[in-house]
């Protein structure tokens, strides 16, 4: 009885009630569902056929391999720094420590584009180290390797970011525990450290993929948007589009997006195994 | 096993945690490092296992059964370590935190499937756990959830048990039911036990002998009967129990007798007398020290009365009576009486002053 009367004067009139959930449910119609829609009838206006025929396209199918590869070597490269980044700085105090959690953030605060341009005054022609390179005939700016590099600056922090807190509050008893049961470094990283930490590490790297695969900014800067070459998803798209070819950016774009739509499906799976109730 | 540390020193960012120990702990006896917080004893227990390394300058040796293990790993020690969090491993189940300590050895040396499972499940009945043996430490009471880790100690069959803080976040009614049953399990396996408290009564209940600390220094080693009925200082003496401290006066003059000092004199000694040594007198003794105080609370819930009372200069006095006594006494709130003390230590300077 009391109970119900607490409930009652806590709840607004009914009217209230349906505005808010009417305004709430446009928003999200609007800005989340519209679009995710919009993008699909695009892509799929002129049939399944020509939806197929701009994703296997020669320039399309390339795109598609150089993102593929650009995932496949930053992803795997980021995870590594990441587990040590967040074992150094999670597990341990020292000197300059805060410093170093600031400077892994560094990428994300600076806008894609300056990442990019950075890449193109270090590695350019007429950058610091462009003389030299060209001397020895090897090309960063406008080719993969800088793709790969100006990816792997803009995904550095996701996962060590995931990992520092996490490993941080885990503390250090559990691998002190295991060094005294006679367990080596290796062991216990491998069968105490790693074990604790693998959801969040799963997690990290799903949005570090994510971002690898969706980086636009700072690839865009240092591509050349060469086709069949240096082009990735994003920036194909991106052509495609620029010469009004709709259809052809909206089936790539469909790429991207279910790409977008498999992680956060991923992600909300993780995160259920993850749910803090179920650990202790 | 006996364990001897020579010349122990560690300093951590400049403040010293111990300061140049020497202690010999007894083979197959129960020791309990006793002291406040900060006060050097887990180092103390860390230094023995290896999970700390002691000071290079001056060097010091941590024998074991007479061998030097300064430079011995960790995992090389042989030690049983029990911690205070108990530092389970949290996605392994009871059964496989027993075993970990056997499935990391060696392959010549690891025992096969059979054997581990043997083993885990001799060490869980001990700990009175078999039935638990697949549940998570998260779906443990923290009692079951430091009997597990004792287990997973003693799977690799220690030479020594070092427990830190082992029963400190436990409630009181576990804490006393694990105590005693520590004790009885160190009774049936007798090896070497060294276990560090804050708790004076713990201490005196299970242990063998009692290394107090303080300051990174230790003050007094003993059995409990010896720390307890002569404190070797003030601080030992405080630490054990509770204690009424008086400041006191040494009359050079008079072969050195001691007395209360009056008001505004200065005192150059302490005189502690512990609640239970005080005799209370309804009228005024004709001779002999005596201290005139007015009761103002008294507390009859528990096995002793403790009566609160305040002396002439509003000093509060805690007086400690059996029932027995009590009842015989008839005492009332407000009430004036004499109190003379059966038993006092004086201190002058923090150190014994003999008498």
């Amino acid at each position: 009885m009391e109970q119900e009367r607490y409930r009652r004067a806590l709840r607004a009139p009914r009217p209230v009630n349906i505005l808010i959930g009417f305004l709430a449910l446009g928003f999200i119609g609007l800005f989340l569902v519209l679009p995710l829609i919009v993008v699909f009838s695009e892509a799929f206006r002129q049939g399944l056929q020509v939806w197929w025929k701009s994703i296997s396209d020669p320039d399309a199918l390339s795109a598609i391999r150089l993102t593929l590869l650009v995932a496949l070597i930053v992803v795997p490269l980021n995870t590594i720094f990441g587990l040590t980044a967040g074992w150094a700085l999670g597990k341990f105090r020292f000197k300059g420590r805060s410093f170093l959690i600031t400077l892994i953030d560094l990428p994300f605060s600076i806008s894609p584009v300056i990442s990019g341009l950075i890449f193109i005054l270090l590695f350019g022609t007429y950058g610091w180290f462009g003389p030299w390179l060209t001397a020895h005939h090897i090309q960063i700016i406008f080719s993969v390797p800088g793709i790969v590099l100006a990816t792997l600056f803009v995904t550095f922090p996701f996962v060590a970011r995931e990992l520092i807190p996490l490993m941080s509050e885990q503390g250090t008893e559990e691998e002190q525990a295991a060094l005294t049961l006679g367990a080596g470094g290796w062991q216990t990283f491998r069968r105490i450290t790693l074990p604790n930490v693998k959801w969040g590490l799963l997690y990290g790297i799903i949005l570090c993929n994510a971002r690898a695969m969706g980086e636009f900014g700072a690839v865009s800067v240092v591509s050349g948007h060469i086709r069949g070459e240096t082009n990735t998803l994003p920036l194909h798209a991106e052509i495609l589009y620029n010469e009004y070819n709709f259809t052809a950016a909206f089936a790539v774009a469909s790429l991207l997006t279910l790409l977008a739509l498999v992680t956060l499906i991923v992600k909300t799976i993780v995160e259920m195994k993850n749910d803090p109730r179920r650990r202790s | 096993m006996s364990i001897k540390l020579e010349n122990i020193s560690k300093t951590f960012n400049g403040f010293k945690a111990l300061d140049s120990i020497n202690i010999e702990f007894a083979d197959g006896k129960l020791t309990a490092l006793l002291g406040p917080s900060g006060s050097g004893k887990t180092t103390l227990l860390r230094l023995v296992a290896g999970l700390e390394i002691p000071d290079p300058d001056p060097a010091g040796r941590i024998l074991f059964n007479g061998k030097d293990v300064v430079n011995e790993q960790v995992g090389r020690r042989r030690v049983g370590f029990v911690f205070q969090h108990y530092a389970l491993f949290r996605h392994m189940n009871v059964f496989e935190n027993v075993a970990f300590g056997m499935r990391v050895k060696k392959r010549s040396e690891r025992p096969s499937q059979e054997e581990i499972r043997e083993r885990v499940f001799e060490l869980l009945r001990l700990v009175q756990l078999d039935s638990m043996y697949n549940r998570l430490p998260s779906q443990l009471s923290g009692g079951q959830r430091q009997r597990v880790a004792l287990a997973r100690a003693l799977a690799i069959r220690p030479e020594v048990l070092l427990l830190d803080e082992p029963f400190g976040a436990l409630d009181a009614k576990v804490r006393t039911e694990l105590r005693r049953w520590l004790r009885d399990l160190h009774e049936r396996l007798h090896f070497t036990s060294i276990f560090v408290t804050h708790d004076q009564e713990e201490a005196l209940e299970i242990a063998d002998r009692i290394v107090l600390t303080n300051q990174g220094r230790i003050e007094q080693t003993g059995t409990p009967e010896e720390v307890f009925h002569n404190p070797a200082n003030e601080f030992v003496m405080r630490f054990l129990g509770e204690v009424n401290v008086f400041h006191a006066r040494v009359d050079e003059n008079a072969a050195g007798q001691v007395s209360l000092k009056e008001r505004g004199e200065l005192s150059d000694a302490n005189l502690l007398i512990r609640p239970h040594d005080f005799q209370i007198h309804l009228e005024n003794p004709p001779k002999g020290s005596r201290i005139a105080a007015v009761i103002q609370k008294i507390r009859t819930a528990g096995p002793i009365v403790r009566i609160d009372m305040s002396d002439e200069e509003n000093k509060a006095i805690l007086v400690h009576l059996s029932h027995e006594e009590f009842r015989a006494m008839s005492l009332a709130c407000g009430q004036r009486v004499f109190l003379t003390p059966r038993q006092l230590k004086i201190y002058a300077n923090g150190k014994k002053k003999p008498k």
